[in-house]
């Protein structure tokens, strides 16, 4: 098994691939760490030369495939999760103090967290023309790893069983994977056939801030941090994108035992851990 | 022929077409017809109206055909989309156990 590890995106990024170790695996791997390397020159909020950063600054682009592509799905998710799921969030992100990479944020005194407005207009012509609504900037983070996670395993996936885990949000290929999953109490593992998984919570990107710590999960209802009694949600899905979408979306409902029946309705596989210490496993999760 | 029974042939000519035009006025008046004759519709004008009722119902039906058709299309398209919401992850995703192998990954917060 070879395992390979590089930062990008603001976060670690791990290779598995179950194959031996060969001048076209080493290729392989390096053309994913380029892969990373060339969408978050595109997608990152963090840079100011890319291409998002370009359209939250003109509010409207003449758009890249990739771009246009990662807002379409954005917006389909919106759509699909009732609004939980929002790019619109950037300025709320940027007024919970989330205006940094999360490596700087941990040296800048406490700050007061500004909600926003969220829900904007957003439109993408079929040609890749995407046009914000005035007053909105969007915000890909989470859903642009997991759409990196897709599209490189794909590169690896040719020589053997591949896995790629974009800080969380993890893509699989050709086996079984045991992945494990914080819990309140310790870990488990899971068992995934194929497949992505992704885990959304405020276990490790919070940080101090006036009046109680913030995290990054914003509420688009109130464009502010989320509130509620869940500490962290995992999801199984058909791929990583769609792990991503309904992570965040079922931590956004703030409760277990909504979370958990959202996740039996959806019949996606669901780890869903408390603040208070509780482990909920739902949608069909077989021990 | 004097000036004196110029102007009397020109009085009579005058008062021979008044005469006359009062008379075309009397008789176009149709003084003989009694008043519930008079107020009677025009069989043209019962029929349009006639016609006019039809057309407003037939407006109403095609009204309600049209917000039934409407609700049911609106039915499709929701239950299409809860069948897209709930089906297609059942149908996509994978199963998963929980397992007492070592992780080969742990997940973190994405």
């Amino acid at each position: 098994m070879q395992r390979h590890g590089f930062t990008a995106m603001g976060t670690e990024i791990e290779l598995l691939l179950d194959a031996p170790a060969t001048a076209e695996s080493a290729a392989a791997v390096t053309a994913v760490a380029t892969e990373f390397a060339r969408l978050e020159a595109l997608l990152s909020r963090f840079r100011a030369d890319s291409e998002l950063s370009e359209l939250n600054r003109r509010g409207a682009l003449d758009a890249g495939p990739e771009l246009a592509g990662i807002v379409r799905l954005a917006l389909s998710a919106r759509e699909r999760t009732g609004g939980r799921f929002d790019p619109t969030v950037h300025d709320a992100v940027l007024g919970a103090g989330y205006d940094r990479t999360f490596v700087e944020l941990l040296d800048v005194a406490e700050r007061p967290v500004v909600g926003a407005t969220c829900g904007g207009g957003v439109t993408v012509t079929p040609g890749g023309r995407i046009e914000l609504e005035p007053g909105f900037r969007i915000d890909l983070g989470g859903i642009a790893k997991s759409w990196a996670a897709e599209r490189t395993v794909e590169l690896l996936a040719p020589l053997g069983p591949a896995l790629v885990d974009a800080g969380g949000d993890i893509a699989t290929r050709g086996r079984a994977w045991p992945v494990g999953v914080a819990t309140a109490v310790g870990e488990l593992t899971l068992l995934v056939e194929h497949g992505g998984l992704a885990t959304s919570g405020i276990d490790r990107r919070h940080w101090p801030a006036l009046g109680g710590a913030s995290h990054h999960l914003i509420d688009p209802a109130t464009g502010r941090p989320a509130r509620g009694s869940l500490r962290t949600v995992t999801v199984v899905a058909a791929d990583a994108v769609e792990a991503e979408i309904h992570a965040k979306s079922l931590f956004l409902t703030g409760a277990a035992d909504v979370a958990a029946a959202e996740a039996d309705a959806l019949g996606l596989p669901a780890v869903i851990v408390t603040r208070d210490g509780h482990t909920v496993l739902a949608g069909g999760i077989s021990a | 022929m004097t000036n004196s029974n110029h102007t009397t042939r020109l009085y009579t000519v005058a008062a021979t077409v008044f005469v006359l035009f009062v008379s075309w006025a009397a008789i176009a008046a149709h003084p003989w017809k009694s008043a519930a004759t008079f107020n009677a519709k025009d069989a043209r004008l019962v029929a349009l109206a006639q016609r006019e009722q039809l057309l407003r119902r037939d407006m109403v039906l095609v009204q309600k055909l049209a917000a039934s058709a409407a609700v049911s299309a609106k039915a499709s398209s929701t239950a299409r989309t809860l069948q897209s919401r709930s089906a297609a992850p059942v149908a996509a995703t994978p199963s998963v156990k929980v397992v007492t192998l070592p992780p080969l990954v742990i997940t973190r917060t994405s």
